[in-house]
Order: structure tokens, then C-alpha cells, then sequence
């Protein structure tokens, strides 16, 4: 099991995530999501794996743990 | 009791048949995907056609929700053979297997007489020539049917400069998105862009005259530059009217999407899925549902069916979307066309609102406007507090 992240391209601020598992997502005025920081590996909780599935754009996505740290690094450089 | 296939043939690229494959190889299936299109451009993502693209200059992108490594055989069914899992094409021959899974999606439906000319918006072409004829300069547009697209259309033309003229026969707009609730309030958010509207008409004439078009409705002579055809979609089956599959309004199945014959009975190994599936509800009636949540769920339920347990996906309240006029709007569950609708939140600096109609909580249908907070969480059963 990889660490979440939520793709803010595909994201529309549906909110169905936050609603169906707060305590890993969080959203902003607008709906749109993110995964709380440290909260990057309960990709195994049954509310999570059902917001995963309820997203309409497939937002919700898992990447493994080294390619996650890469990324981020890609992030902070740019 | 599994009913594993070996080798699933899949018509048509779509929403429901990426869950169907995703959800299948999460748990487990080791088996082919045959999956037939004949649009070219297929996979790509529908509800950004009336929006986003045409606000843009890009090209039609693929789906990033297509799954990994299933390619997609660029050809057009002509015809089913249901006792021989049989898919016949119009080129590269017929592909048989174990189990047939019918994803062809619906298509505009087309005014009676309507010339050629008249624009329409299902597929990436349509998009196409309609931001092409908006690009060449046309200033002014008469969309006929207020449904969910002719109204993301109006927003979205207006956006762009044009003087935007709704019609349609119903008595407001999006009235099935919304079974005949919020009219009054769709319709300011039209008038609020200068979007003019025309309710309750009839359109009977559409006539093109030297470069611009008259739409007569109701003994009205509206003039535009474009007119665009927004009236609903039809079930794309006519590949399949030789088939003996039942298909009324579209292809008639059980609740949970096993294809029906004309006797009847069920076509073993056939399956229908999506806008194109009419499933039998618990009063017996044949329903379909052109929605993209719904085509998801059904596109996991038989994933799940396959892998032979007991699917809840079906159980779910239905959940829709537009995106309109600078507002979010999202639909919890099956709105009554009876009873009043309850405002239970309000902020009106960000034009946000929650409906709620049904009084008890659990069997409450809500309808969110830029208000994803309160209506996920009130959708969800949960306070609106916090």
C-alpha cells in the first residue's frame, strides 16, 4: 500500500472524501481536497479505501513510498 | 460463487467499463479485456466538453482515469450474436468470449427535421466544431433544451461573449436534474449573465437564412448565428437490433445488469452497464440513468459480481453534479417531484445554499449550490455543525 495523495488536476471539490473520511481528508471552501499531513498511509482504512472508490474524478490516488519522496523533492525544486 | 470469465469483451471505452476493468484487476482478475471503440478519440473525460474545453484551446485529452495497459481496438460493432458471446465489427472480423459487456452510452438525440447545420455537444468532434464555429466569430447562439448541458452550455458560451438564447418545451431549466424544483432560481442564474430564456415553447421551425439561423418557437422568430441542439440523448443501440437482446429503451437488464432477451429471459454471459443499460427497478419498470456516478457503480458491481461476492455499490444513493453560471451544484439522492424544498443554509456573499427535501433524515434528498461542505457532510447524515 502506497501513500495517498490527492491529484489537485483531477480534484472538482466534490467533498465526498472529506465526508466519508474526515480524518484522513481535508477540503477548502470550494470542496477541493487534500490528504491530512500524516495521514499519508491509512490508504488500508475501510473509510478511505470507500472514499477512494466514491470519488467521481478519481482524484485519490496511492504512489509508493520512494517515488512519493522523489516527487516532493520535484515539488520543493520547482 | 464465482463467475470468473477468461476473456470479457467490452463495447465501448467509457466511465463505467474503466471502473469495471480497475475494480476486476483489484481483486484479482488475471483475465483479457477486449475493449472495442469506434471513436477516436476514446477514452476522454465527457463533463468537461461544455465547460472547460470550450473555454480553451487545447485538444481532447485521454482519460487519466483509463486504466494502465488496456488498449482499446478502434473499430465499430455492427452486430451481437448473445449465444456465441459473439461481437461482430465492421472491420477486423468479430471477437468472441466469455462474457460480452455492453457500454455503448447514448448519443444526442436528434430534433425531428433538424438541418444540417444545427450543432449538438456528446462527443469530442462535437466539441470540436462548436469551439471552431465560436473561434470564427459567431456572436450569438440558440441552445434548444435547458437540461444540464444546454444550460452548462449557456453558461459557458455567455462566458465566452455570446448573446445566448435558451428554449425548451419545460417549464424550467434542468427540470429533470432537479424534478421541477429551483426553477425560479435556475433561471436568475441565467438572466444574472444575460442569458435569455424562453420556457413552456415549442420549437417549430429551424431554418437557416443567408448566414444566420431562425428558430421559430411558439410563433416567435428568434435570429442567431448558431443554434445547438440540446435535447436529451437516446441509448446507443441500434448495433444491436438484430440481437434478440430486449432493447426498448435501451438494453433492458436485471437490477444488476445481466441483458435481457426479447422471450425474456436472461442472455447468459451478456451484460449492460452505464447510460446505455435500462435496469429493472423493485416496481418492475425498466429504468435507465444518465449519470456518471451511477455508470461507475455499475461498472464495479459487476466487477465484484464476477469476483462472486455480494456487491453494495448499488445500494448507494444516486449523486449528480452540474457546473454552472459560477456555481458547484450537487444532487443527494431521488429527488420527489412532490413536497416543498427546504433551505437549511445560506451564504449569500458566495451564492451558496443546501436544500433538503423529506423530512426524515436518513430518506432526505439535499441539493448543494457552491456548498460542497454543508452538502457532503448533511448527504452524509452527519450535522451540519463544524
Amino acid at each position: 500500500m502506497g501513500e495517498l495523495w490527492v491529484d489537485g488536476g483531477r480534484c472538482q471539490g466534490h467533498a465526498r472524501c472529506w465526508a466519508l473520511a474526515p480524518e484522513t481528508f481535508e477540503i477548502d471552501e470550494e470542496g477541493y481536497a487534500h490528504v491530512i499531513p500524516g495521514r499519508e498511509n491509512s490508504g488500508d482504512e475501510p473509510n478511505v479505501r470507500k472514499a477512494i472508490r466514491n470519488c467521481p474524478e478519481r482524484a485519490i490516488l496511492e504512489r509508493e513510498s520512494t517515488e512519493a519522496g522523489e516527487k516532493a523533492a520535484e515539488v520543493s525544486a520547482s | 460463487m464465482t463467475h470468473l470469465p477468461d476473456r470479457v469483451a467490452i463495447i465501448g471505452a467509457s466511465v463505467a467499463s474503466a471502473m469495471l476493468i480497475e475494480r476486476s484487476r483489484e481483486l484479482g482478475f488475471a483475465g483479457e479485456f477486449i475493449v472495442i471503440d469506434s471513436d477516436p478519440n476514446a477514452p476522454y473525460d465527457r463533463p468537461p466538453l461544455s465547460k472547460q474545453f470550450l473555454l480553451g484551446t487545447g485538444s481532447v485529452e485521454p482519460a487519466e482515469w483509463w486504466p494502465e495497459a488496456t488498449p482499446i481496438l478502434n473499430a465499430k460493432a455492427i452486430g451481437l450474436l448473445p449465444d456465441k458471446r459473439t461481437v461482430l465489427l465492421d472491420k477486423l472480423g468479430e471477437v468472441a468470449a466469455d462474457a460480452v459487456v455492453i457500454a455503448s452510452g447514448a448519443g444526442s438525440i436528434r430534433l425531428p427535421k433538424e438541418p444540417a447545420g444545427v450543432l449538438s455537444l456528446r462527443t469530442a468532434e462535437d466539441a470540436l466544431a462548436l469551439r471552431n464555429a465560436v473561434d470564427a466569430g459567431a456572436a450569438s447562439a440558440i441552445i434548444i433544451g435547458a437540461g444540464t448541458i444546454g444550460a452548462e452550455l449557456a453558461s459557458t458560451l455567455a462566458q465566452r461573449g455570446l448573446a445566448v438564447t435558451v428554449v425548451d418545451l419545460a417549464p424550467q431549466p434542468m427540470q429533470r436534474f432537479f424534478s421541477g424544483h429551483l426553477g425560479e432560481e435556475a433561471k436568475a442564474w441565467m438572466h444574472s449573465a444575460g442569458v435569455v430564456t424562453h420556457f413552456g415553447v415549442a420549437v417549430e421551425s429551424i431554418q437557416k437564412t443567408d448566414a444566420a439561423w431562425t428558430v421559430q418557437v411558439s410563433g416567435l422568430d428568434l435570429h442567431a448565428d448558431l443554434v445547438i441542439s440540446a435535447v436529451g440523448a437516446r441509448p446507443n443501440t441500434e448495433w444491436l437490433t438484430y440481437s434478440d437482446l430486449d432493447i426498448s429503451n435501451g438494453v433492458r437488464c436485471t437490477a444488476d445488469g445481466k441483458a435481457l432477451l426479447t422471450s425474456g429471459e436472461i442472455a447468459d454471459g451478456i451484460f449492460a452497464i452505464g447510460d446505455v443499460s435500462a435496469r429493472q427497478a423493485e416496481d418492475g419498470t425498466f429504468r435507465r440513468f444518465e449519470s456518471w456516478t451511477q455508470a461507475q457503480r455499475h461498472g464495479a458491481a459487476l466487477a465484484e459480481y464476477f469476483a462472486g461476492f455480494e456487491s453494495m455499490e448499488l445500494e448507494q444513493a444516486p449523486y449528480g453534479w452540474t457546473e454552472q453560471f459560477g456555481r458547484k451544484v450537487q444532487v443527494h439522492g431521488m429527488l420527489p417531484p412532490e413536497g416543498e424544498l427546504v433551505q437549511v443554509y445560506a451564504a449569500e456573499e458566495r451564492n451558496a445554499a443546501l436544500y433538503r427535501i423529506g423530512s426524515a433524515e436518513e430518506e432526505a434528498a439535499w441539493i448543494g449550490v457552491n456548498a460542497p461542505r454543508q452538502f457532503s457532510r448533511a448527504s452524509m447524515g452527519m450535522s451540519l455543525l463544524s
